[in-house]
């Protein structure tokens, strides 16, 4: 980070008032709020509320240009997926682990990536396929029944 | 010959007095706007007191309402460049501007500064995020600060 000089710090006891940090939080992209959440404990309780990361996650639809990449697979019985995410433009490759391992899915296969969310659908026993959408980014997972099992 | 500009007086931190057009803060600063508009300014005898903006803080603002005011025909290309060079300032000037903007709840400056600070701190690492915005105790426990590291490598 060698175009950071000393001019870009605020003095040793400015603080900025934590409503105008948030407004400058709300104008900044989705990943830098995410990065934002580890600056401190007040922060991460402040960043992190469901809603919030809604409203920003749609804000930023249209930038978000992240690519998924299936990797690895093996161990099995251990694996959580191993899939990359690459960012196009800059050429960042950033690792996403699954929250659960795939071995207690029987079957299952990646339909999608969007918007920086995995799609995967799986079935437990060999019927009825459900829906998984996970944000490896702001580490959410979703589980969805798939409408046409019903 | 048109009626002579009304002014009004802004009085700094340091008491120095600033005389400038009405018309320039009233269309910018919402608090202005409003002092104008109740009538509780009087153009004889009125100063308004900004006792958290200093002279040199001041003037800027007072630049930028000017330049807004008076430029707001150029061209897009043209503003930008000027309001480019008006936040060629260290961070201290920056911090100073971004309190009195918001004092005087100026829209377009406040705005402008949300998003300079805001390409300051986008693509940094979390130590120099932490720097700029003087955050010195992140109060978290070392087992979350390990976890944190864990979780999130490339933020480190």
């Amino acid at each position: 980070m060698s175009d950071i000089t000393p001019k870009h710090y605020f003095y040793q006891d400015q603080k900025l008032p934590n409503e105008l940090m948030m407004e400058i939080f709300f104008k900044a992209d989705l990943k830098t709020v995410i990065q934002c959440r580890v600056l401190n404990k007040f922060w991460n309780e402040m960043l992190s509320p469901y809603s919030l990361m809604k409203e920003l996650t749609f804000k930023n639809m249209d930038k978000y240009t992240s690519v998924f990449i299936h990797i690895e697979l093996p161990p099995w019985k251990t694996s959580r997926m191993n899939m990359r995410s690459i960012d196009p433009i800059h050429g960042a490759v950033r690792s996403c682990e699954l929250p659960f391992t795939v071995s207690n899915l029987n079957w299952w296969n990646v339909i999608g990536s969007d918007y920086g969310n995995i799609y995967i659908r799986y079935t437990i026993g060999g019927f009825l396929s459900k829906l998984t959408v996970w944000n490896s980014l702001m580490k959410c997972v979703r589980f969805l029944s798939d409408p046409a099992s019903k | 010959m048109g009626s002579p500009v009304k002014k009004i007086m802004l009085c700094s931190s340091e008491k120095e007095i600033f005389s400038v057009e009405e018309q320039v803060m009233v269309q910018h600063s919402v608090i202005i706007n409003n002092m104008i508009e109740d009538g509780s300014y009087n153009h004889e005898e009125s100063k308004i007191p900004l006792d958290c903006v200093d002279s040199k803080t001041l003037k800027k603002v007072i630049d930028y309402c000017t330049h807004h005011t008076h430029h707001h025909n150029d061209n897009q290309e043209d503003l930008e460049a000027w309001d480019a060079q008006f936040l060629n300032v260290d961070s201290n000037g920056l911090y100073d501007l971004l309190m009195a903007a918001n004092y005087l709840e100026i829209r377009n400056l406040l705005d402008l500064i949300y998003g300079t600070i805001k390409n300051m701190i986008k693509g940094k690492k979390i130590d120099e995020i932490r720097r700029i915005f003087n955050i010195k105790d992140h109060g978290f426990t070392p087992e979350e600060e390990e976890q944190n590291r864990k979780e999130y490598p490339h933020f480190y």
